[in-house]
């Protein structure tokens, strides 16, 4: 099968390898039908995520149809239209019982869960194709993907909805409502969100979903913003200095109720702030970059809580904790609990409540992918989210 | 997985906490930087000491450590919770013929006349073999066991199970002890057995215990059959295996074999 292989940073290929097969009993294998480029998949490209090999295949967001089911699967037939959930989990441990299901015990091997461990104390679930550190897993940006508890993982779609409005939900639509639940909004409230990517987006839409008054965003592009201002949010332009005082002035000088980062850990910030992480990152010293975190602190009003969707994995540097403590602010972050979302999303996508395919700004093919990455990670083009067709 | 109070390898490889590698450190650093700066007999030989100190912190490693550690033993201690009953955990257990299905460096334990388990564990292409017996057995609570002279390996260990708080299911302690014959002398093929006997590594292999109990499978990242390592996959074609008829778990569907991308996609369903 033809498949997009990571040979090393910024080195992506469409290779030929050979077949996935049943390898447990839960497994099924998903023939894929479309696959999407994820913006932390940009890290991997960008080489910030350790523990990647050459020949690991990557994508984790993807759908198709069931085309072989391992001996104990009870619920996936061959033949089956599923999406996905980019996280594994395997449906039994105590967290996937509490609907934890990114904190899953048993689906990241032995040996990366004593690396997990070692960096973070404990080791969550597994993701598809997102380094060694998570399970080694091969990814969706393939012809053929192995999907281990394949009855926990894909959910069955109807066929009058298309891929593209079914896609997201595998794994940024989910991550952007979940942040924005973590808010807990209340009548009135206004939610900030730094980052206009894709997470960003379906996090503007999922605060505007859940009741929030008003939504302020946060970023860069113009294209981002645009697509933003299109969604209803007030829009604050990076470029045009610091955003701190102008996110004051647009809420009274009260700040936000609560502030979301769907940057993370790549935050391509301005000021001194910016510069310092930029060279401590270079140097090693630091691993995660922080602009919009410290920001989202600083703005974020008293009592508030700061939800974080962004995507962290080490060490970050002045970090204002003495600004979240006088504040008395919250934080919820993480990996997205995909499965808990999943189906409740699917219903409000069937019912029209919302189309997901606002998002999608390129349609290409699996062989394109890797020139794909490339545009959406030098922001040309107004690349905000790449869809590719497999296999048609 | 709940870290536990872990007793690292005392013998073989770092034998000194982090923290206190670091305290070394810095308090070495510190007397060089004196000593030096003293320019005396006394400040030298204080540079002295504090040069002690630094390989040590550097290299993790204390002589004194060591032969404190050929008196104790190596010991490792590590604990899991995991989904199922005390009673359940304890049968796997005591079935100790299940325990190389989860312990990668086992490679067999037979039980003999007696309550006498022989344990055969290969490393570096040589054989270790040694008989254990029971002296502990309290169903459902504590299991502990004694090597008997004349094997490799001295060794002790035991298991230890209770429920957890709440629903939080069933904790799992293990401790084990190793004493090398011969003390620091020790054979090459045993001392890569015992390098790899570190918490980190019981942890890994109570992980994969509880992989099977909680779902019946061994979790790998592997894309095919072929592509798993050797240890997994001996693991693997054990797994529809006795351990599985023991926890009862069912395997009921049938399989539909995938035969590959050309031939294999028998679809025409839901599209
Ligand atoms: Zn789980």
């Amino acid at each position: 099968m033809k498949a997009v292989v990571w040979h090393g940073k910024q080195d992506l290929r469409v290779d030929n390898v050979p077949d996935p097969s049943i390898v447990n009993p839960h497994d099924a294998i998903v023939r894929v039908t479309s696959t999407a480029i994820c913006g932390s998949d940009l890290h991997l490209y960008n080489g910030f995520i350790p523990a990647m090999k050459p020949g690991d295949i990557i994508g984790h967001e993807f759908m198709g149809e069931i085309v072989a089911t391992g001996p104990a699967c009870e619920t996936v037939k061959v033949g089956e239209r599923v999406i996905v959930m980019c996280g594994i989990s395997c449906g039994r441990c105590w967290f996937c019982k509490h609907e934890l299901f990114s904190a899953c015990d048993n689906t990241n091997p032995a040996g990366s869960q004593a690396a997990l461990e070692t960096l973070y104390g404990h080791a969550g679930g597994a993701l598809f194709g997102y380094s060694h550190l998570y399970g080694g897993y091969a990814g969706g940006q393939a012809e053929y993907v192995r999907v281990p508890f394949a009855d926990v993982g894909c959910v069955k779609i109807p066929a009058e909805l298309s891929d593209e409005q079914v896609l997201f939900l595998t794994d940024i639509f989910p991550t952007g409502f979940m942040a924005a639940e973590n808010c807990k909004i209340q009548l009135g409230d206004t939610i900030a969100v730094f980052g206009a990517g894709p997470v960003g987006q379906f996090a503007v839409k999922s605060a505007y979903l859940l009741g929030a008054e008003r939504v302020i965003v946060i970023d860069a592009v113009s294209e981002r913003l645009a697509m933003a201002a299109q969604q209803g949010a007030i829009i604050v332009d990076e470029r045009h200095g610091d955003v701190i005082p102008r996110i004051e002035e647009l809420t009274g000088g009260r700040g936000p109720d609560s502030v979301i980062d769907a940057v993370g850990l790549e935050a391509h910030g301005t000021g001194v702030g910016a510069v310092y992480d930029k060279v401590k990152q270079v140097m090693r010293l630091e691993t995660d970059r922080t602009t919009a975190l410290r920001n989202a602190i600083m703005v974020c009003r008293k009592g508030g809580t700061v939800s974080i969707p962004g995507v962290y994995g080490g060490l970050v540097d002045k970090f204002p904790i003495g600004a979240a403590f006088a504040k008395g602010l919250s934080f919820a972050m993480g990996q997205t609990h995909f499965h808990r979302y999943a189906k409740p999303l699917l219903a409000k996508v069937q019912a029209g409540e919302i189309d997901p395919r606002f998002i999608v700004t390129h349609r290409i093919a699996l062989a394109e992918i890797p020139a794909a990455y490339k545009m959406f990670n030098d922001k040309q083009d107004g690349c905000i989210k790449v869809v590719a067709k497999v296999g048609t | 997985m709940q870290p536990y109070p872990v007793v690292r390898s005392r013998l073989v490889g770092v034998n000194i906490a982090p923290a206190e590698r670091i305290a070394t450190g810095l308090a070495g650093g510190a007397a060089i930087a004196f000593g030096v700066g003293q320019r005396s007999v006394r400040g030298m030989l204080l540079a002295g000491v504090g040069a002690i100190a630094m390989m040590r912190a550097i290299s993790g490693r204390c002589p004194l450590y060591r032969s404190r550690a050929a008196r104790k033993g190596i010991q490792v201690r590590r604990a899991i919770t995991i989904q199922c009953t005390p009673q359940k955990a304890y049968e796997v257990w005591r079935d100790l013929a299940n325990l190389p299905q989860f312990m990668t460096h086992v490679q067999s334990v037979t039980l003999e006349e007696g309550g006498v388990s022989k344990w055969v564990v290969k490393e570096g292409g040589k054989e270790l073999t040694w008989r254990a017996e029971l002296i502990e057995d309290t169903p459902a609570r504590r299991l502990r066991w004694k090597s008997l002279p004349g094997g490799d390996i001295s060794h002790e260990g035991s298991i230890d199970i209770r429920w957890a708080t709440g629903d939080r299911g069933t904790i799992v302690e293990v401790k084990m002890r190793y004493f090398p014959p011969g003390g620091l002398l020790v054979a090459s093929a045993l001392y890569g057995f015992l390098r790899k006997l570190t918490a980190a590594q019981i942890g890994a292999e109570l992980a994969r215990f509880q992989q099977l109990i909680e779902t019946g499978e061994l979790t790998t990242g592997a894309r095919r059959v072929r592509d798993l390592d050797e240890d997994d996959k001996a693991i693997s074609a054990q797994q529809v295996s006795p351990l599985e008829r023991a926890l009862d778990i069912g395997t009921s569907a049938e399989t539909s074999t995938w035969t590959g991308a050309t031939n294999g996609a028998t679809n025409g369903g839901a599209r």
